[in-house]
C-alpha cells in the first residue's frame, strides 16, 4: 500500500523543466547525426586507403619495372656499349652495367648488334650459347681472315696487352682470356698470353688470361664446372637458348638442371628469369621434379636479377566493446535488436617463418656475348616487424557473444641475403693485326674473359596482402567499464601481391630492381586467436587490445617466389570499436 | 491532435510534432530523471538523451501499451544507464530509530506529489536508485541486478533499507502531525 502510493505521487509528479532543454535536445541531436557521419566517413576513408595503398603499391612496383626497361634501352644508344674492353677492371658497378648494356642489346635484338655487322663488314656477332657459340665462333674466323687492314692495330687484349693494377696469382678467382683464331693464324709475336690479375672489391677477383690462338672458346678450368653446367643446359635445351636469348635464369637446385624445368621456363614465362626449386635431395641428372621439389617460374622485368623468397602473412584482429547491459535492456524492450559494431585496429605483428626445405640457387644470364652463372645459397633470412591494419563489423548474437567480418591490409617485409661464386664469361671481338702473306693484315679475333668472384646479394621481398578475417568473440568477464574475453576466428586471404628488390649495396652488383606477382595459393587461411581487453571511452567507444598468435594452416604459396614457407604471428591489435546503434 | 498522430509525426522526423511530444511529456520525464540523477544538470543530460532516443526508436513503438509507458521506460532505461556508470555507494545508512517500521498510509497520501518527490530525491544514492526501479518502475530483483550489475541480494536488501529510510524521513516530518 505504502509502495503504490508512493509509485502514484511519484508518476504524477511533474518537475519544471529548464527552458533551454528543447534547444539542446536539437542540437544534440544534429551533433549526434553529424558525428555519425564523420564516423562513416573516417571508416569509409580508411578502407579506400588500405585499398588505395595497396593498389599503389602494386602500380609503383609495375612502375619501377617499366621505368627499369627505360633506363636500359637508354643505355643501349650509348655507343660503345656492345664490345666492351675484356678486362672487367675498376668496381663492380662496370661489371654490372656492362651485363645490363649487352642484355639488353640482345634481349632487344637492337640496332647494337647490327651496328655492330655493319661496321664490322660480315663479322657476326658471338652467340654465346654454350658450344653453338663457339661453332659459331669459328665460323666467324674464317669469315673473317679477308679481314680489312688495320692502320693502327689497337686491338683489346691482344698480346701482351696487360691491365693489371693488382697483379697478383690467384688459383681461386681469376679471368681468363683467350684469344682464337684460325689456325695457322699467328699473332705477330705467337705469344698471346695475357694475364690480368685484379682484385676487386670484396672478394673478387680477375684475372685475365689468354690462350693460344684455336678458333674455340674455352674457359678457364677453374670456371669448368660453371660452365659445364652452362653447356649442359644450354645444349640440352637449345630451343630454350634460343627464346630467352638475353635473359637469365635463375634456379634453385641441388646440382643439375633437369629437363622439365628448362621446358617449364619455356612454356611458362616470356619474362627474363627463370626460377627453379628443385629438392636436394634429388640428383644431377635430370630427374623429373615433383611437386615437392616445386618449381616457380619468376616473371622479373628484362635484366633484372632478383632472388626472392617466400612469405605469407597473417594478423590477428580483435574485436568487442563492452556490451553495456542497460542500454541493450533499453534497446530491446522498445524493440529487440542486436547491437552493430564497428572495430578498427592497427596491429603491429612479429613474424616468425618457417622454411620447409634448404635453398641453393642457380642462376645463368646469358647475353649477347656474355654468360654470367651464379651459384649460391640462401645463407639468412629475417622477417622485419611489420603492422597490420584492420576494420571489421561485429555483431552481438547474445549477451556475450557476438560475430564479426572484416577486411584486414598487412605488408611483411622479409630480407635475404644470398651469397655464392659468380662466373662471367664475356665475348669481345678485337681487330688484331697479324702478318700475311701480301703483309699485315687486320683480321678479326675473339677475346674470352672469364671473371669468377663471390658475390652477395642482399634483397628485400615484400608481401602485400589482404584478407579477411572471419572471428567469433566471447567475453566472458563483463563489467561496465571493461571487459574481458577471448576471441577466435580465420583469416582468408583474398588477394596478395608481391614485390621483391635488390637493395643497392656495395656487395649487390646487381640493380635494384622489383617484381610483382599474384599469389597461386588457392587456400590462404590461417587461424587465429587471442584475449580480448576493452576498456569503455564513452557510451558507444570502446578501446580495446588484443594480443593473439595467427597460425597458418599451410604453406604459403606465392608465385614468383623462391621458395614457400609457413608464416606465423604474433601481434598486438590495438583499436576502437564504435556501437551503431 | 491525438497521441497516434503524434506518433507518426515523431516517426517521421517532423519537428514541430517532436515539440509537441516533448511539451507533453516533458515535465514528468524531468521527474524521473530528478529521481535518478538528483544533480539539475545530469538529470538535464539525461532529459536530452532520453528524448533524442525516444525520437530516434519511436518507429519501435508498437501500440500495444501505454505510449507515455514505453517513454517512460526508455527514460528510466537511459538514467539507469547514465547512474550506473558512477560507482553507486550502496552503503547502510543509520538513522537511529528502528521505531519506523510501520506507517499509516493516509499519512502518505496526505503527503504532496512534491514532497513525495523531494523526500526520494534525499534519500541516499544506492537506496534511491534500487527503490525507483523497484518501487516506482516495478522492476524485478533480478533485472535490477543486471541494470546495475549487482547482487539480486543486494537489490533486496538496499530496497528494504529505501523503505525504511523513506518512512523513517516522513514520520520525522509528520510524526508531530495529528491527522
Amino acid at each position: 500500500m505504502f509502495d503504490q502510493i508512493i509509485k502514484q505521487k511519484a508518476d504524477s509528479h511533474e518537475a519544471p523543466v529548464p527552458p533551454d532543454a528543447w534547444n539542446n535536445i536539437i542540437k544534440k541531436d544534429k551533433r549526434r547525426r553529424f558525428g555519425f557521419f564523420w564516423w562513416t566517413a573516417c571508416v569509409l576513408l580508411c578502407t579506400l586507403s588500405v585499398i588505395g595503398y595497396y593498389k599503389f603499391n602494386r602500380e609503383s612496383a609495375i612502375g619501377n619495372r617499366e621505368s627499369a626497361n627505360g633506363n636500359r634501352e637508354l643505355a643501349i644508344d650509348k655507343p660503345g656499349n656492345q664490345l666492351q674492353t675484356p678486362t672487367p677492371v675498376g668496381s663492380n658497378n662496370e661489371t654490372v652495367t656492362t651485363i645490363i648494356n649487352n642484355e639488353k642489346t640482345n634481349a632487344e635484338n637492337s640496332s647494337g648488334i647490327g651496328n655492330l655487322q655493319s661496321a664490322r663488314g660480315n663479322r657476326q656477332t658471338p652467340n654465346p650459347v654454350g658450344t653453338n657459340y663457339n661453332a659459331q665462333n669459328i665460323v666467324t674466323a674464317d669469315e673473317n681472315k679477308f679481314g680489312r687492314r688495320l692502320q693502327n692495330p689497337t686491338a683489346v687484349g691482344s698480346n701482351n696487352n696487360t691491365v693489371a693494377p693488382n697483379e697478383k696469382t690467384d688459383t681461386k678467382n681469376k679471368i681468363a682470356v683467350k684469344k682464337k683464331n684460325k689456325p695457322g693464324l699467328q699473332n705477330q709475336d705467337g705469344n698471346h698470353n695475357v694475364l690480368i690479375d685484379q682484385t676487386l672489391k670484396g672478394s673478387l677477383t680477375v684475372k685475365t688470361k689468354p690462350s693460344s690462338h684455336k678458333n674455340k672458346v674455352e674457359t678457364d678450368a677453374t670456371n669448368k664446372n660453371s660452365n659445364q653446367q652452362n653447356d649442359r643446359s644450354l645444349a640440352k635445351k637449345n630451343n630454350t637458348v634460343k627464346k630467352d636469348k638475353g635473359r637469365s635464369f635463375f634456379k634453385v637446385e641441388s646440382g643439375a638442371t633437369s629437363d622439365e624445368t628448362l621446358n617449364e621456363h619455356i612454356k611458362t614465362e616470356t619474362g627474363i628469369q627463370d626460377v627453379a626449386i628443385n629438392d636436394p635431395a634429388k640428383n644431377n641428372d635430370g630427374q623429373k621434379i615433383t611437386d615437392d621439389n616445386r618449381q616457380i617460374n619468376t616473371l622479373t622485368p628484362p635484366l633484372k636479377n632478383e632472388l626472392v623468397v617466400d612469405s605469407a602473412q597473417r594478423t590477428a584482429v580483435a574485436t568487442t566493446p563492452v556490451e553495456n547491459k542497460i542500454e541493450k535492456n533499453a534497446v530491446n524492450k522498445p524493440g529487440t535488436k542486436h547491437a552493430w559494431f564497428v572495430d578498427a585496429g592497427v596491429s603491429p605483428v612479429l613474424p616468425i617463418q618457417q622454411y620447409d626445405k634448404a635453398a641453393t640457387f642457380s642462376r645463368k644470364q646469358v647475353l649477347s656475348n656474355n654468360v654470367t652463372l651464379f651459384s649460391g645459397k640462401l645463407t639468412g633470412t629475417s622477417m622485419d616487424a611489420a603492422v597490420a591494419y584492420s576494420i571489421a563489423l561485429r555483431r552481438e548474437l547474445g549477451k556475450r557473444i557476438s560475430v564479426g567480418a572484416g577486411l584486414q591490409y598487412l605488408k611483411l617485409n622479409e630480407q635475404v641475403t644470398i651469397s655464392g661464386t659468380e662466373t662471367n664469361t664475356k665475348y669481345t671481338i678485337v681487330d688484331r693485326l697479324v702478318d700475311n702473306i701480301g703483309g699485315p693484315q687486320l683480321i678479326s679475333d675473339t677475346i674470352a674473359t672469364v671473371t669468377q668472384g663471390n658475390r652477395k646479394i642482399a634483397a628485400t621481398n615484400s608481401y602485400t596482402f589482404l584478407s579477411v578475417p572471419v572471428f567469433i568473440q566471447y567475453d566472458f568477464i563483463k563489467k561496465q567499464e571493461w571487459s574481458l574475453g577471448v576471441v577466435a576466428g580465420a583469416y582468408i586471404n583474398v588477394l596478395s601481391n608481391y614485390t621483391n628488390e635488390i637493395n643497392r649495396n656495395h656487395d649487390a652488383q646487381l640493380t635494384a630492381s622489383s617484381q610483382s606477382g599474384q599469389q597461386k595459393s588457392s587456400i590462404g587461411v590461417a587461424l587465429y586467436g587471442g584475449f580480448r581487453f576493452g576498456k569503455q571511452i564513452t557510451k558507444k567507444l570502446e578501446l580495446f587490445g588484443t594480443p593473439s598468435i595467427t597460425w597458418a594452416l599451410g604453406t604459403q604459396n606465392t608465385k614468383n617466389s623462391l621458395l614457400n614457407k609457413k608464416i606465423q604471428q604474433a601481434g598486438l591489435n590495438i583499436g576502437l570499436s564504435y556501437k551503431l546503434n | 491532435m491525438t497521441e497516434q498522430d503524434l506518433i507518426k509525426g515523431c516517426i517521421d522526423k517532423r519537428q514541430d510534432y517532436q515539440k509537441l511530444l516533448f511539451d507533453r511529456y516533458s515535465g514528468k520525464m524531468m521527474s524521473v530523471c530528478l529521481r535518478y540523477a538528483n544533480d539539475e544538470h545530469k538529470a538535464q543530460d539525461i532529459l536530452q538523451e532520453g528524448f533524442i532516443k525516444v525520437f530516434s526508436h519511436m518507429h519501435q513503438y508498437r501500440s500495444d501499451g501505454s505510449f507515455e509507458g514505453w517513454i517512460r521506460r526508455v527514460f528510466v532505461t537511459v538514467a539507469a544507464r547514465q547512474v550506473s556508470k558512477e560507482k553507486i555507494l550502496f552503503a547502510d545508512v543509520d538513522l537511529s530509530n528502528d521505531s519506523y517500521t510501520s506507517i499509516d498510509p493516509s499519512v502518505v497520501s496526505k503527503i504532496s506529489e512534491d514532497e513525495i518527490h523531494l523526500m526520494i530525491r534525499s534519500m541516499p544514492e544506492g537506496y534511491r536508485t534500487v527503490f525507483n526501479l523497484a518501487v516506482i518502475e516495478g522492476y524485478s530483483h533480478e533485472e535490477i541486478a543486471t541494470m546495475l550489475d549487482i547482487q539480486s541480494t543486494t537489490s533486496r536488501g538496499q530496497l528494504l533499507k529505501a523503505r525504511k529510510y523513506l518512512q523513517a524521513l516522513i514520520l520525522k516530518k509528520y510524526n508531530t502531525v495529528k491527522i
